[in-house]
């Protein structure tokens, strides 16, 4: 067996544990000091910024691509054989869809919210199902979505079985598609976990559209502070956060070891392990916001809502955090997409333990410089004033800590 | 180059670490700690006119 989600261990780090640990801590804080000297106003402009280019989007194409690619895929998953090594399904629905999604949105921006099938399928079954107004739910149905699917993933201990996947992409689809039939198509930017999870990633996106509706190519800063903190938005992308701070955790020699002891024993089967460890690890995720958030409020300005000042953030940790959990993944499992029809192996030669390293360590690096810097550019806004760099204190804090646990989990402490 | 399937591979536990090993933390921690104590302590007092 080989550990191929992740790094094998921490021999695998170009450089000692501890000094990548005190690198990503101290490039985050170095980032940190050089913004407060030289970054002295706000210069982020968000849906004002960007310079309009013309380009041609093949709206009805997408959505044609994105309804034949869900009809074959669930033709695949239930008609095709249902062990794993010789059908493709699940290594579509999670090294090419799921991770998909990251590098497809950071390079086009939010085409999945134009390609996606079930919202396709929706308007079609809405001329026939009268309408209602969709409740106040804000992103709530998008998180217990996106959870229904990280658990599945992360947490059930079957998570590769093809028949699990189709009925869930099934159950998901049927679920989606009815509701955006009944409420609309603002149901799937409120339920739909996946569209939801790429346009957040789409907003990191060079290519976007300005409040006047011009697509521009822009500062990908800008477009984080294009995102709208609706209710349940914070709360989506610190489930992301903690779900891979949980992956990261299942790799760790000490939960290998919790299995088949007394730990199990406690919570019964391994999914309620899973299922706990999980929601453990948002939990944690969470509090830890919501702890730099609460010694933030004092320093904001009294009209700021300050559990979501900064909910956007947190976009770029989601992103670096994604990409340095699923790298590999994508890279290896990723070819089980087609080896499970062609009968070829697996090559796991094709990425160096060293290049993984590199990427992982930079991909959380990157996502919290970003963090930082965008921090910095909304705190001068909204921070009180002669407050501006100690009110930044307790972001700075919860980021450092975020680099350092991020670079220890992915090196399998 | 030799291509291995992941079935012929065997599984290899590549670090058993030790309490000890806390220590790598240590410069993060400190970091994190001065950070909140300075946070905690120039904390403007509410009554204060905030700009607005």
């Amino acid at each position: 067996m080989i550990l191929a989600h992740g790094l094998g261990g921490r021999s695998d780090l170009p450089v000692p544990l501890w000094l990548a640990l005190n690198a990503g801590a101290a490039a985050v804080l170095v980032s940190f000091l050089a913004l407060t000297a030289l970054w002295t106003r706000p210069r982020l402009r968000g849906a004002e910024g960007g310079r309009a280019v013309r380009l041609p989007v093949p709206r009805v194409a997408l959505k044609v691509v994105g309804v034949l690619l869900l009809a074959g895929f669930l033709a695949v998953a239930w008609g095709g054989p249902s062990d794993v090594e010789h059908n493709p399904a699940p290594a579509w629905f999670y090294a090419w869809f799921w991770v998909g999604l990251v590098p497809v949105s950071l390079l086009f921006g939010p085409v999945w919210r134009l390609a996606n099938p079930l919202r396709t399928l929706a308007a079609g079954l809405g001329r026939l199902v009268p309408r209602r107004e969709l409740p106040a739910v804000g992103h709530w149905p998008a998180v217990v979505s996106l959870f229904a699917f990280l658990w599945l993933e992360l947490a059930s201990g079957f998570s590769d079985s093809v028949r699990v996947v189709a009925v869930f992409v099934t159950v998901y689809a049927v679920v989606h598609v009815v509701a955006g039939a009944v409420f609309g198509p603002g149901w799937f930017d409120r339920g739909d976990g996946f569209e939801l999870y790429s346009v957040l990633v789409a907003a990191l996106s060079p290519l976007g559209r300005r409040a006047d509706g011009a697509l521009v190519l822009r500062n990908p800063l800008d477009g984080l502070m294009t995102l709208q903190a609706r209710s349940g938005l914070t709360p989506f992308v610190l489930l992301v956060l903690g779900s891979t701070v949980f992956d990261g955790l299942t790799r760790l020699p000490v939960w290998t070891s919790a299995q088949g002891t007394s730990v199990q024993e406690l919570f019964g089967t391994s999914a309620a392990v899973g299922t706990v460890g999980l929601v453990v690890a948002v939990a944690a995720t969470a509090l830890a916001y919501a702890g730099a958030i609460r010694l933030t409020r004092p320093y904001l300005r009294r009209s700021v809502a300050a559990y979501d000042a900064f909910a956007h953030t947190l976009v770029p940790i989601m992103v670096g955090y994604t990409v340095a959990h699923y790298f590999s993944f994508a890279v290896f499992e990723g070819q089980r997409g087609w080896t499970a029809l062609s009968g070829a192996s697996v090559d796991y030669t094709l990425l160096s333990a060293g290049l993984i390293a590199a990427v992982q360590v930079g991909g959380i690096v990157l996502g919290h410089v970003l963090a930082v810097t965008s921090a910095h550019d909304r705190s001068l806004r909204d921070l009180r004033p002669g407050y501006e760099r100690v009110g930044q204190y307790p972001m700075l804090a919860l980021m450092v800590g975020c680099t350092a646990v991020g670079i220890a989990l992915v090196s399998g402490v | 180059m030799t291509v291995y399937r992941a079935e012929e591979l065997p599984v290899i536990l590549m670090h058993q670490g030790g309490w000890d090993e806390i220590a790598v933390f240590l410069g993060p921690v400190l970091i994190i700690a001065l950070l909140v104590v300075v946070a905690r302590r120039q904390a403007p007092p509410p009554e204060e006119e905030d700009g607005e």
